[in-house]
């Protein structure tokens, strides 16, 4: 089928994994990624094994599907790019929009001098993977060429005159027979809740803990970078929740945070961790023994707590029910780590309306049954856009819609 | 309450009992986010996700007997957080409703029907009322910038018709020249009413919604015998 | 090369594999160990071909050339295939016992309860008599999604459909499923009540006379309450089935803790299997709902197309066993995790099945057995002699980092990338499997002027080949262990477990071992000192 194109919307898992199936198969797969650097929200997740062990979740599969994608002959890859509509014939004329490129992939060497120079903090960002190339981006929002061309440092200094910034964006049509959105979902931002996060800097998301850990392999406190020794895990922020029509459980939460709490606790063993639950979900094959060990190991109590004050050295009182007691208790934590909710992509409702698809009740675009696209015009969908899942699922779900896709282009 | 050691036959018990109830505590996760926020958990050994199983299950009794639905302040952080939307305040309300007048506790429903009987909880004649609104005033005119200082009672055609809580013609009358101070700074056009001026609607606190419609009644009433548009009800 | 496919089984996910690949126009064989089969496709074509009473011992080949043998209808039967595709059901076992009951007409399981639910002719007798029914599910072995979708909706029914009091006693609820905690709250807007329970349990009473009667202490509401249920339901553990087990054997396929026909391993999924080749799908592999399994069959089906147009590599790059070392000592043949060598008259490696993990030449006791490029010698002057290291006024170790290429490599890159400093005398070499690491490849590099070796494996269950990491480990163990014995220090082998995505860990443990060896000075073995 070397005759066939594919557009991919979104460099996450399964977009990438789904990437990876058709290109192998000779279609040419045109990839289109938002950020600058594909791999999705996976690809900045830790390793969490422990006692030498892989605990199968699933991240190094993340940076596999990409190393394969950026690789791949038939995979045409477009980071900063957006789809801004479509026309359909029989094939569809999407016009994509892509933000420029300012630094060079050809002539970067990944050396981070940029980095390294740049006097403002997160005008450069930096990529998890070695996987994506440049390593590095310019980050418009920061960075003070933008706001009033007073600096130019990483112009000047970059040893391969790799940057540009006076580069302007560009918009293209891309030809497809089919499309796959794999746009993915938006965390919950737990602003709303009253845990203080935004303004008590050792208050953090479960995927910023995941990106701590991948970056530094241990847990520093945001405020100060020392080791934190009093951790809590706050599980359900945003999901099993009606107040916010999240009627839902995010399903790889619970996973995620005891991994990470087992993973510490091996690192860090004189951190304390306690988690705040709801009903643990199972997760891996081996959940039963894993679970007996963790109880053993950490502070479980099945109570969420309702309230978070700041200390003057910036910790944490967490006010919460001691269950199964009726009183409250406030315990000081060093760090707290708020396991938010998988929602529905931001851009659902961009995509939902170029494309004619219809989210479900809950926001997300599901897919459709055997080989069938989620619309009746060869637009398919796969992974979190779905709904919440885990990287195993994303994966198989791109396969699956691959599979459909494969019969779509046969017809 | 049932004693610790009893056990209850909890397929004898009647599920339904509550479900008509609109509070929606049937939706229960357990999930405690009530629990943390509440100031009254661990008071009687109780907290208010306890509460709301106790309604799920039909236990009304032991609810209705309970001294916490009366330790509760209705304060409302329970409802803030629960993510199952749940009313729990009204439900404590409710439960409060249920309980025989001559139990609830303290003063509260002889204080409620003083007010039914007598426009205030604490039975003083109008006379005495005007008379402590008067001399209130009096002592305010004396200070300087407040010369001319008059307290004006059933005003018709003012700007703001305002309630008083009982305490402030009782034990705590000083606390009035506060607020009557910032109307005469800012030339407000206010009144107070010599008959039922009552502010405090202890049917709100005890659930009785009927004492509740009568006081209000008797509000609305003077503002409408008075022509007064704004009501400040500072309750 | 062969292009029918073999689908073994006959619920569901065998059905949509048949329907997938019949639709893609590939030729299937569909073989079943039951009297009927369930897929109704029409056999008139030759595309298709129906087997039942089909019963598999033995499977010889490889992809594109698999012979499998057995019996059908009792008489002996081969089928050549090309490729494989294991869809066989699981079956639930009754917990029974775990809450010490035992089945009555009053104590019955899960499915029973469902078959009830399903049967409107029920409805009339035993429902109609039933007040009360207790469902019992996760509270000593834990749930899953998929039991608590039908306890869940088996309640909801009693409670809608026949108004019976239902009462749901479980540890952790279950509700990481599509549409789970819309069914729960559905089940209690019906009346469920729930009683979870975190430490404790309920205590569980049977008797001959009386009903059953449960009683136990609420944690919510700190009372002491009984239930006398007219019926109580047991939920049941999915567990695979006797069959698939036989399969794995026959099949020669990894198998997890709990006995499903693929290993716990990620380099797996979603449908692979240790056997190229030869895929997984559905309730063999792993605990799944009806979602699952269609999602299973379609990436089986793609599977099998991704294959067909592959090419056999030129067999220098697999291994190749040479005869006239070969001793039939069979080694090379149970290490195989990819079941890639036959045993014809000659001992043989079968190059379309051979993933060049490298661990059968790595035990074999006569080098009879080899891949080219991963020979010792060949690695050895990859290695190099650490001559290329600037002599400093301080010593600068030439350490030798024999590096997994999936992950150790790999993460030696993003540390790099990362901006951390590695040692300067590192130098990595990469093998396609730390399995492929032998006595002699470690004696090599000391032998090369090393003053350290680090053997970075993947983590132990993330080995594409299965167990290479613990061979590998094996290894060092011996060799760190003759060394104690002979006075060498044992401190120069190190054996660590990496990811690919570990790139700060590979930097502090390249950093920590340069460290340990600038400690010990240089190796005694060294030639140009």
């Amino acid at each position: 089928m070397a005759d066939k194109n594919v557009l991919i919307i979104g460099g996450g898992v399964a977009g990438l994994s789904a990437a990876v199936e058709l290109a192998d198969l000779d279609i040419r797969v045109e990839l289109v990624e938002k950020s600058n650097f594909p791999g999705g929200h996976a690809i900045g997740y830790a390793c969490k094994a422990i006692h030498n062990t892989c605990v199968r979740c699933g991240a190094c599969m993340v940076e596999e599907k990409l190393q394969r994608a950026v690789s791949h002959p038939n995979i045409n890859i477009m980071t900063g790019t957006q789809v801004q509509d479509i026309f359909k014939n029989n094939r569809f004329s999407v016009s994509i929009r892509q933000e420029p490129l300012y630094i060079d992939p050809q002539k970067c060497t990944d050396c981070g001098l940029c980095s390294n120079r740049c006097p403002v903090d997160g005008a450069i960002l930096q990529s998890f993977s070695k996987n994506n190339h440049p390593f590095y981006a310019v980050n418009k929002e920061k960075c003070r060429y933008f706001k009033n061309r007073s600096c130019t440092i990483c112009f000047d200094d970059c040893p391969e005159a790799a940057i540009d910034l006076d580069k302007t964006a560009s918009e293209h049509v891309i030809e497809a027979d089919a499309v796959l959105i794999a746009a993915g979902f938006q965390p919950f931002n737990p602003k709303s809740k009253p845990y203080g996060y935004g303004r008590f800097k050792n208050v953090v998301t479960a995927l910023e803990l995941e990106n701590i850990l991948k970056r530094s392999g241990g847990v520093k406190k945001p405020s100060d970078n020392k080791l934190a020794q009093k951790m809590a895990f706050i599980q359900c922020v945003g999901s099993r929740d009606t107040k916010l029509n999240h009627l839902w459980c995010s399903k790889v939460c619970c996973g995620s945070a005891l991994r990470m709490a087992r993973l510490i606790r091996e690192r860090q063993p004189e951190t304390e961790v306690t988690f705040f639950y709801i009903d643990v979900q199972t997760f891996g094959k081996d959940f039963e023994q894993v679970y007996r060990e963790v109880r053993e190991d950490i502070r479980m109590i099945r109570a969420i707590p309702a309230d978070i004050y700041e200390t003057e050295d910036q910790r944490l009182k967490v006010n919460f029910v001691n269950h199964p007691l009726h009183e409250t208790r406030e315990d000081i934590f060093d760090l707290v780590v708020l396991s938010v909710g998988i929602t529905p992509g931001e851009d659902i409702g961009t995509l939902s309306r170029i494309f004619e698809v219809d989210p479900d009740e809950f926001g997300f675009l599901k897919g459709g049954g055997t080989g069938m696209p989620v619309s009746k015009n060869g637009v398919f969908t796969a992974g979190t856009v779905q709904g919440p899942m885990s990287i195993p699922d994303a994966i198989a779900a791109a396969g699956s819609a691959v599979w459909g896709i494969i019969q779509y282009l046969k017809r | 309450m049932t004693s610790s050691s009893e056990i209850i036959d909890m397929d004898q018990l009647d599920h339904t009992r509550c479900r008509t109830w609109p509070f929606l505590q049937d939706f229960c996760v357990t999930c405690g986010l009530c629990s943390s926020a509440c100031p009254a958990s661990g008071v009687d050994e109780t907290d208010p996700r306890m509460l709301v199983r106790m309604a799920s299950l039909g236990l009304v009794e032991d609810l209705v007997d309970a001294r916490w639905p009366w330790i509760c302040t209705m304060c409302g952080k329970c409802e803030n957080v629960c993510p199952m939307q749940i009313e729990i305040p009204d439900l404590v309300r409710n439960i409060r409703s249920k309980r025989d007048r001559e139990k609830v506790p303290g003063i509260l429903h002889k204080g409620l029907v003083a007010a039914l009987e007598t426009g205030n909880n604490l039975r003083l004649p109008k006379e005495d009322f005007k008379f402590i609104i008067e001399d209130v005033a009096e002592e305010i005119a004396e200070e300087p910038g407040f010369e001319g200082f008059e307290a004006p009672i059933d005003k018709k055609g003012a700007n703001i018709l305002t309630t008083i809580h009982n305490k402030l013609v009782n034990t705590h009358t000083e606390d009035l020249k506060h607020w009557w101070k910032i109307f005469h700074a800012a030339e407000e056009d206010w009144t107070v009413t010599s008959e039922n001026w009552e502010g405090t609607s202890w049917g709100y606190f005890t659930g009785d919604d009927d004492a509740m419609k009568v006081m209000a009644g008797r509000i609305v009433e003077q503002m409408e015998r008075l022509e007064v548009k704004t009501l400040l009800w500072p309750e | 090369m062969n292009n029918t496919t073999l689908i073994l089984g006959n619920g569901s996910c065998a059905g949509i594999v048949a329907e997938n690949l019949l639709t893609a126009g590939a030729k299937i064989i569909i073989a079943t160990k039951d009297d009927i089969c369930n897929f109704g496709g029409s056999t008139d074509t030759v595309a298709l071909q129906i087997l039942t009473q089909a019963r598999f011992i033995l499977c010889k080949g490889s992809v594109g050339n698999f012979r499998i043998h057995g019996t059908q209808k009792n008489k002996p039967i081969a089928i050549d295939a090309g490729r494989i595709i294991i869809a066989e059901e699981d079956q639930r076992t009754p917990n029974f016992s775990l809450y010490g009951l035992n089945g009555s007409s009053n104590v019955i399981t899960l499915s029973q309860m469902k078959h009830l639910l399903k049967d409107s002719s029920s409805e009339k007798t035993i429902l109609s008599e039933i007040k009360k029914v207790v469902f019992l599910s996760g509270l000593v072995k834990e749930s899953t999604p998929i039991i608590a979708k039908d306890v869940m909706l088996s309640s909801l029914s009693l409670q809608k459909d026949f108004n019976i009091k239902t009462y749901i006693l479980t540890k952790n609820l279950k509700v990481a499923g599509d549409g789970l905690e819309s069914l729960y709250r559905d089940t209690k807007n019906a009346g469920t009540i729930y009683i979870k329970f975190t430490d404790a349990a309920p205590d569980i009473h049977q008797n001959e006379e009386d009903p059953v009667r449960i009683e136990f202490f609420d944690e919510i509401t700190s009372k002491n309450f009984r239930l006398t249920p007219d019926m109580t339901v047991v939920d049941e553990s999915i567990v695979p089935s006797e069959y698939a087990s036989d399969l794995a054997k026959i099949f020669d396929i990894e198998i997890d803790v709990s006995g499903f026909v693929q290993a716990d391993n990620v380099h797996r999924y979603p449908v692979l299997t240790n056997r190229k080749g030869i895929m997984v799908a559905g309730p063999s592999r792993s605990i799944q709902d009806v979602d699952d399994q269609r999602i299973d069959a379609e990436n089986a089906a793609l599977a099998v197309t991704g294959f067909s147009g592959e090419e056999i590599k030129a067999k220098a790059e697999k291994a190749q066993v040479h005869d006239g070392q070969c001793i039939r000592c069979l080694t090379c043949y149970r290490l195989c995790p990819y079941h890639a060598i036959t045993l014809n008259s000659r001992v043989a490696v079968m190059p379309e099945a051979c993933e060049r993990c490298g661990i059968c030449a790595a035990h074999c006791p006569r080098h009879a057995v080899c891949i080219a490029d991963l020979k010792p010698e060949v690695i050895s002057a990859l290695v190099g002699t650490g001559s290329n290291i600037k002599t400093q006024t301080t010593f600068v170790p030439f350490i030798v980092a024999f590096c997994c290429r999936r992950s150790a490599a790999q993460a030696r890159d993003l540390a790099i990338c990362m901006g951390h400093n590695l040692p300067l005398g590192l130098r990595v070499v990469e093998v396609p499997c730390s399995g492929a690491l032998s006595y002699d490849h470690i004696f090599g590099a000391l032998g090369n002027n090393a003053d350290g070796v680090m053997v970075l494996t993947c983590h132990k269950g993330n080995c594409h080949s299965g167990q290479g990491n613990i061979y590998a480990d094996q290894t060092v163990a011996q060799i760190r262990e003759m060394f104690s014995r002979i006075g060498f220090e044992k401190e120069r082998l190190l054996i660590q477990t990496l990811a690919s995505n570990m790139g700060a860990e590979f930097a502090r443990i390249a950093g920590r071992f340069e460290e340990t060896i600038t400690k010990l000075g240089p190796s005694r073995l060294k030639k140009n000192k």
